[in-house]
């Protein structure tokens, strides 16, 4: 008896024992803090500077970012090949509180707040760079200030909540400042920012090497003050069209502008060719054979600007490795590898009727020699460039965008193998031009900020501040040149020249995210984005091709609410102090 | 750490103060019988010293030496009522024990080792015996609960041998986020809810689900969803008792696609193509023009006009299920075991095609059981037990998805993906065909012959030892327990496989007339490949002691527990990409427990744990756990003894108490933030690099706990007529808070991720109903009814949602499983229609929308149907859930019978409808019923033509109350008829018994509302694929020896 309890004694006893002992840690010791990023023992700051990297990362990415759509498809340049993508939201009123397709209002504030928590830490980091530390200080602000552009361009004026990081406890209650205020607080910030950024030149924050390319230097924050200024200036948001805030507009780009000649900046128009883009043969039938050779040379120029990783043009990128994501969502869909998500960009006619012929001159206006059997005979070379027509050759092949031709096989009216609804695709962007049926790598940089910009910037602001003087002329025929377009005729008035450079920009800027913009700032959305966009059937009979202007779809266009987005609902209901846009 | 010290400071000067009471008295000895003889494995103990006992030999014989003065003697077995007898006189007893037809003797088991008398009970409990389990022949234990318990929900979403397991809840669901499976104890280690279906049915002894408060409070942070309970038969006395069982089943598909030939198909594809303007003798030449057609009619030429019904050419008609099973039980007054050895196999539905190819990619599973249940005692105060048990699984499937790019054969077989007029079976030259397309599928017997298996293994083995020591030297009554147990759990897969680019299958070019790779330059097939991974290595250590009470003073009858366990795991999960998600688990804690009877007539359970699990905070780690459960037996009291005859037993009960659950949907250490690098950095460089980034996580939040569900129980227990019927009603109230949920109703302004809170709270209530009718016909047959019926409906109080703009769409204030889908409006009938109808926000009319496109109701009235339309339109889960079940003996003939439904939920029944959202696929009948202009007012299914609109592309993106429908069914469940020969004719045989028997499980669907073949069980969505249900027809025949 007694050894039972003997032994039940021990293994009890031992079982109490093993209970007690630890196996498990108290507090999870693998977890890194914040003072693990911002190490005030780490003269290199390593980890403080992947913080930053990390910010980089919020800044706008252009491209196929909505639901696989561009941006652009949502406003007049272009419709998406499927009929529910919600970038049409834009354009068929369907966009509410609950429903922004392009709603980065988050995105953007915590960007805002990686911003507010690398400033107020990165001064534990003893960093051992000269210039640095001030040089990562002000990048940080300036990418706060472009998120808050970002955000004001689309909402108007938001909340501005400084250097504050919120905790997760505290109830958020804060007014939307005004658009002025927001404004006025960018500004502040790009200038308080620019003496410590980099330029091309400047030693004093460290030698700009070819491995910073990409980074906010001082060139992009006084591009990002000159659009900011231009936006400020515009309509929506000078309702009394006051001059002075045209002027200093045209200061600011004259500001990036003047840089450029002191050479302190380095930046130029692109001007080189790259012949990867079309060779002669290729686009023999687009222009008469006396002016083809030149004519290549202008697309592929054209082209060049965006299948470059770098070029003295692009003043901010967003920096992006080699890929052929471009390639893969927007090719005609005929090409063998094509899947279901290709094909997804459709320009419409209305942008391809805004291309003049290569003498300058609409394609309505007499003695422009425009030939409605063969429509993209001599045009702007930026059409080809910006837009894959019906013959453009591409891939080893020409397009087919007839009825029942490859890239349309079950003609208009039909989007079963997500087939165009417009008659077109889009060219610009799409880099490789080779003959094989699988897309190489390319550099794909998104130019956020590119000099042709600048110059169009200015010409338009000085237009409206001084009227069309010789600078203005100078600066959107560079412009045109580049291309081998003809410069502007003299003697055009005010408005005239207005046009003029909205048509340019609408050309030049094509799918790069400033027609949207630009249509809301001019407050010209009410007009150009209600009734109908149109496409081009074409029909192949006994060899011989008709081009007919078709519907592609109806579009509408609220002026009452729709120049600004609705905030989010969410942020509606769950901050008190937020106000709502109007009419929403 | 100093609690330890003080229990064992007490244990210790307890057993240290033992044995100098020990007397010498006289010795009686005689027979226990009951009416049809001696009766084994009676217990007979001194009413004054409980642990001198002994039981009855096989021929009902005991001897028993007394030790007390009283000379009062208790005669206990399992369904009879126990009896006392005063010895002082004799030493000589023969008794004859009465069967218990009250059932108020039986004893309920409870967790942590604790059992009750059913009159005592004051919980919430239900149980089913092994042998009405081993009634049902399903592979997976859980299968054969369903319709016996009330409050046991479950649902069967897969026939797959070896994962034909059911899903289940007790009384439902009450809460959105976290785990919401019962915790399940198996001789008192917890087990995972996989495990469960791999417990052999032979093992099983009794099944016992907890449901309230006052039962499962005991474990505390662990108890919230209910705990099932399982013991395993043990060893009596007697001599070896060898069981011999064989069963073979028969398993066939409840369900089957029910599809139309291929010519059928083929018109209404022209009509299809048609209705998109394109002309099918252009687009599809092969199919219509010339005389093609004709030939599919005509089946003339079935290798370039195939018609061919997959499901039949894949399928087996029946597959096999085996199960052996091997027993011995027996033993002394000092020794007894149970040992068991078990097989099961179950044969996959598919052909064997793979058979000439020298492997075996069918389905199937495997699997062994072990068990060895060993109870020793080596003194009349001690007792020991020691339990081994083992299962080891193997369960086979094919390679099925790289061929398929990427799913299964079988859910291209619901959703009749698979064409029956693209390509035959094989080419006449035998080569096997198929389809180079990527829009169509590929043949399936390409892919079951030549890509191989994976094979997964499953080895479990668990020990669990204790001991249990009367310290009736201390005060009577007395008595401490220790348990140990350790379980592990490994498992590891092994495959071989093929290169679905290297596997050779042709399509035919009629131009060339020559026979084309489908993958191109591919002349010959590639190698198999051999790989294996581990998957899962787990270690687990549950160790328990504690200290139990129970004595009766005259009347009155006092009962106490307390005890400390601790559960440890380690996982070591191989492959997982969240390693911290099973890190070392830690469970402890204190339970305490008093209970209070007089007269068996006013009873009271108090009963508190202290808790807790080391998922949290080092502050937030351990709450108290109380319940507290009252029961009055109203049936005792004169009035109702006096007045009203007919009612044998009538007990009221009520519980209150706070359980919790610590698997909030968290890893472990969540309440931390972790700041990692590699996170999204930039990219930088005129030839671009990139920089890795670093990101603020998710915020931490330091006060994470365990929700908790405060639960209110109240119900009826009765016995009429002469214990012919019994009622139980029970009604219960739970309310579960603190779950955890990430605040949706916070401005992005804020910038950071917020950590999830406990905050939310969930409704869930309803009622249980469970009626048993037992009687005689004259002295030969022997009946009875049952039925159960469980009520539990769920809502969302609270869960901080984001806003919404429309309430519809919020989910606080509809069930946990409530689907949120358009409705369904009629079909577009008219022009005037098409254009005065809502607009689809993503449509223009005409050029998208046809007549006879499926409508849709404009619930927001803002004339535009967009996601604002897509409000609640019912729940996925059954409210009510029941089973009725009925049988007879006569002689050595049995027969029951169960049937089982759950009602009021909706399911998606689109699987097989999907017609037409491509060319290449089969219709249903359904689809003949369309809508056309001729068949306007008639139509049941929508214009063929337009498809995502329709919400047929299987986009999910326009799915409405029309793919939406009543899930509701009856099935009848089981069957079993048996024979037991008589022992005359057995003994020839040189057995004890013999007993035939056929049962069946899952025989049929009674009713269902469900318009095509579907399961009324299967998954949410079609995308699911699973294998198809399984019926068993099973044989078997049982020797004892």
């Amino acid at each position: 008896m007694k050894k039972y309890i003997i032994v039940g004694l021990i293994a009890f006893f031992s079982t109490i024992m093993w209970g007690c002992k630890k196996l498990s840690e108290d507090l999870p010791l693998e977890v890194t803090g914040i003072d693990y990023v911002f190490d005030s023992k780490d003269s290199l700051g390593v980890n403080a500077e992947r913080f930053l990297n990390n910010i980089y990362s919020g800044l706008p990415n252009g491209y196929n970012r909505i639901g696989n759509n561009i941006l652009d498809a949502g406003a007049d340049d272009a419709i998406p090949n499927a009929v529910g993508d919600v970038v049409q939201y834009f354009s068929n009123n369907g966009i509410s509180p609950s429903n922004i397709p392009d709603n980065v209002w988050a995105k953007n504030y915590e960007n805002i707040r990686k911003v507010n928590i690398f400033l107020a830490n990165i001064d534990v980091v003893p960093l051992n760079l000269p210039g640095y530390k001030n040089r990562w200080k002000a990048e940080a602000r300036c990418l706060r200030a472009m998120s808050y552009f970002e955000l004001i361009k689309r909402w108007g004026g938001v909340p501005l909540i400084g250097n504050k990081v919120y905790d997760a406890a505290e109830t958020i209650d804060i007014q939307r400042s005004t658009y002025q205020q927001c404004s006025d607080y960018i500004i502040a910030e790009l200038d308080a920012a620019m003496p410590f950024l980099l330029t091309a030149n400047n030693s004093v924050n460290g030698t700009f090497t070819s491995n910073f390319y990409g980074r906010f230097g001082r060139g992009a924050a006084m591009a990002l003050k000159s659009r900011l200024l231009l936006y400020l200036a515009s309509p929506l948001n000078n309702p009394t069209n006051d001059a002075t805030k045209w002027a200093s507009a045209a200061a600011a780009a004259k500001a990036v502008m003047d840089s450029v000649s002191a050479t302190k900046f380095t930046y130029a128009l692109q001007n080189a060719a790259t012949t990867a883009h079309y060779t002669n043969a290729q686009l023999t039938p687009l222009v008469p054979s006396a002016s083809l050779s030149s004519y290549v040379t202008n697309v592929n120029k054209f082209l060049s600007i965006f299948s470059t990783a770098s070029n003295n043009e692009i003043i901010l990128p967003y920096m992006a490795t080699t890929n052929s994501t471009v390639e893969s969502a927007n090719d005609p869909i005929g090409y063998t590898r094509a899947i279901a998500t290709a094909g997804k960009t459709n320009p419409t006619q209305e942008l391809v009727d805004e291309y003049e012929m290569t003498n300058g001159k609409q394609i309505g206006e007499s003695g422009s020699g425009y030939d409605e059997t063969k429509p993209y005979y001599n045009r702007d070379p930026r059409l080809p460039g910006t837009v894959m027509f019906d013959g453009l050759y591409w891939l080893n092949r020409n397009v087919q965008t007839y009825d029942g031709g490859l890239d349309r096989p079950f003609g208009y009216g039909r989007v079963t193998k997500g087939e165009t609804r417009t008659g077109y695709y889009m060219r610009k962007f799409m880099t490789s031009n080779s003959s094989a049926t699988a897309y190489s790598n390319y550099p794909h940089v998104f130019p956020i900020f590119r000099y042709a910009e600048i110059l169009l910037n200015y010409a338009e602001a000085q237009n409206e501040a001084a009227g069309p003087d010789n600078s203005v002329y100078s600066a959107i025929n560079a412009i045109r040149n580049r291309v081998g377009m003809p410069g502007l005729p003299a003697g055009l008035t005010q408005a005239q020249m207005r046009d003029k450079i909205r048509h340019e920009r609408r050309v030049e800027f094509a799918f790069e995210e400033h027609r949207f913009w630009d249509i809301r700032r001019w407050k010209i959305a009410g007009n150009v984005l209600n009734g109908t966009l149109h496409g081009i059937q074409a029909t192949l009979n006994n060899g011989v091709k008709t081009y007919k202007v078709v519907d592609a779809t109806t579009v509408m266009f609220d002026v009452n609410k729709m120049y600004l987005f609705p905030i989010p609902l969410n942020e509606v209901i769950s901050n008190k102090s937020m106000a709502q846009n109007p009419n929403w | 750490m100093k609690k330890y010290i003080k229990i064992l400071a007490l244990f210790v000067a307890l057993v240290a103060s033992h044995s100098a009471f020990a007397q010498v008295g006289k010795t009686i000895s005689g027979t226990i019988s009951d009416n049809s003889g001696p009766l084994p494995a009676a217990t007979i103990f001194e009413k004054e010293f409980t642990n001198n006992g002994v039981s009855t030999d096989e021929n009902g014989k005991f001897k028993l030496k007394l030790r007390g003065q009283q000379g009062i003697i208790v005669v206990k077995s399992i369904g009879y009522l126990s009896q006392e007898i005063n010895v002082s006189t004799k030493t000589i007893v023969n008794v004859s024990l009465k069967e218990d037809a009250t059932g108020l003797e039986e004893v309920v088991v409870l967790g942590v080792g604790q059992t009750t008398k059913k009159i005592t009970l004051t919980g919430a409990v239900s149980s089913i015996s092994g042998t009405q389990i081993r009634q049902s022949p399903s592979a997976s234990l859980q299968n054969s609960l369903a319709g016996r318990l009330p409050g046991f929900f479950s649902q069967q979403r897969s026939g797959q041998p070896g994962k034909d397991g059911a899903d289940f809840q007790i009384r439902g669901i009450s809460t959105y986020s976290g785990g919401t499976t019962p915790l399940i104890i198996v001789d008192d280690v917890e087990v995972t809810s996989d495990q469960i279906s791999l417990i052999d049915q032979n093992e099983v002894e009794n099944v016992t689900i907890l449901k309230d408060a006052s039962t499962t409070a005991v474990y505390g942070v662990r108890g919230a969803n209910g705990v099932i309970i399982i013991t395993t038969r043990r060893g009596a006395s007697g001599k070896p008792t060898l069981n011999f069982k064989n069963e073979t089943g028969l398993q066939t598909p409840t369900q089957r696609p029910v599809i139309n030939d291929g010519y059928t198909t083929l018109n209404l594809l022209r009509e299809r193509l048609a209705g998109l303007y394109t002309n099918p003798l252009t687009s599809y030449a092969d199919y219509f023009s010339g005389d093609n057609l004709q030939h599919y009619l005509t089946n003339d030429d079935p290798y370039n006009h195939p018609n061919i019904n997959w499901w039949d050419e894949v399928m087996k008609k029946v597959s096999i299920q085996n199960r052996i099973n091997f027993d011995i039980s027996g033993g002394n007054n000092t020794v007894k075991y149970f040992v068991n050895l078990g097989y099961l196999y179950q044969g996959g539905l598919f052909k064997d095609f793979s058979e000439d190819q020298g492997y075996n990619s069918n389905y199937l599973y495997n699997r062994y059981n072990f068990r060895s249940n060993i109870d020793i005692t080596p003194n009349k105060s001690l007792k020991i037990k020691i339990d081994l048990s083992g299962r080891f699984g193997v369960t086979n499937e094919p390679n099925d998805k790289p061929w398929n790019n990427g799913g299964t054969t079988f859910q291209y077989l619901w959703n009749g993906e698979l064409s029956s007029f693209l390509y035959p079976i094989y080419w006449p030259n035998g080569l096997i065909a198929s389809s180079s397309s990527s829009l169509t599928k590929p043949n399936p017997v390409a892919n079951l012959m030549y890509s191989g298996y994976n094979r997964s293994y499953g080895n479990n083995i668990s020990a669990v030892t204790s001991a249990n020591q009367q310290l009736d030297f201390i005060t009577p009554g007395l008595s401490a327990n220790v348990l140990l147990a350790f379980s592990t759990d490994y498992s590891f897969s092994s495959n071989l496989t093929r290169n679905s680019n290297e596997i050779l299958a042709y399509t035919y070019d009629p131009a060339t007339q020559r026979y084309n790779p489908v993958t191109a330059n591919l002349y010959r097939m590639g190698a198999l490949t051999r790989s294996s991974s581990s998957t899962l290595t787990k270690k687990n250590l549950n160790i328990r002691a504690g200290l139990n009470y129970n004595r009766d003073f005259g009347k009155h009858n006092i009962g106490g527990l307390a005890l400390i366990n601790r559960t440890t795991s380690t996982v070591l999960p191989v492959g997982a990409s969240t390693v911290t998600l099973l890190d070392p688990y830690n469970i402890q804690g204190f339970t305490g427990k008093i209970n209070y009877a007089y007269n068996q007539k006013y009873l009271l359970d108090l009963t508190a744990a202290y808790n807790g699990s080391d998922r949290f905070e080092s502050t937030k780690r351990y709450k108290w756990f109380p319940a507290v459960s009252v029961g009055w037996n109203l049936g005792e009291e004169s009035f109702v003894k006096d007045n009203l005859k007919f009612i044998d037993f009538f007990k009221i009960r009520a519980a209150y108490g706070i359980t919790g659950n610590d698997n909030i949907g968290t890893t472990t250490f969540a309440y931390q933030k972790t700041y990692t690098t590699g996170a999204s950095g930039a990219i930088f460089g005129e030839t671009p690099q990139s920089y890795s980034g670093i990101i603020e996580p998710t915020l931490g939040n330091t006060n994470i706990t365990w929700m908790t569900t405060e639960d209110f129980n109240a119900g009826i227990d009765m016995k009429l007529f002469n214990n012919k019927l019994s009622v139980t009603v029970d009604y219960f109230r739970k309310l579960t808070k603190d779950i955890l949920t990430t605040p949706g109703l916070i401005p992005s302004s804020f910038g950071g991720a917020l950590p999830p809170y406990n905050l939310g709270r969930v409704q869930n209530r309803g009622y249980e109903l469970d009626l048993t009718y037992r009687d005689k016909i004259g002295d030969n047959i022997e009946f009875f009814v049952n039925s159960n019926l469980t009520f539990a409906k769920n809502k969302v109080l609270y869960r901080d949602e984001p806003a919404y703009l429309y309430d519809g769409l919020a989910l606080t204030g509809k069930p946990v499983s409530a689907v949120f889908q358009y409705t369904y409006d009629g079909f577009y009938q008219s022009l005037a229609d098409l254009y005065t109808a809502p607009r689809l926000a993503a449509s223009t009319p005409l050029s998208s929308l046809q007549l006879g496109s499926v409508k849709y109701k404009d619930l927001t009235g803002d004339g535009i149907i967009n996601a604002n339309d897509k409000q609640y339109i019912g729940n996925n889960n059954p409210n009510y859930t029941g089973g009725l079940s009925f049988g007879f003996s006569y002689k050595g003939f049995d027969i029951s019978t169960l049937f089982q439904g759950s009602f009021d939920y909706i399911i998606n029944m689109n699987r097989g409808a999907f017609a037409y959202a491509r060319a290449d696929r089969v219709s249903v009948p359904w689809n003949l019923n369309r809508w056309t202009p001729v068949n306007a007012e008639n139509a049941t299914f929508p214009e063929l033509s337009g498809s995502a609109q329709n919400g047929f592309d299987g986009s999910g993106s326009y799915w409405s109350t029309f793919w939406f429908v009543k899930g509701d069914y009856i099935r009848w469940k089981n069957f079993e008829l048996g024979y037991r020969f008589p022992s005359s004719f057995s003994k020839k045989l040189h057995v004890n018994n013999i007993r035939v028997y056929a049962n069946g499980y899952n025989m049929g669907i009674v009713y269902t509302k469900l318009p095509t073949s579907v399961d009324p069980e299967s998954a949410l969505t079609s995308s699911a694929g699973e294998y198809p249900q399984q019926r068993v027809f099973n044989f078997g025949v049982q020797f004892g020896l």
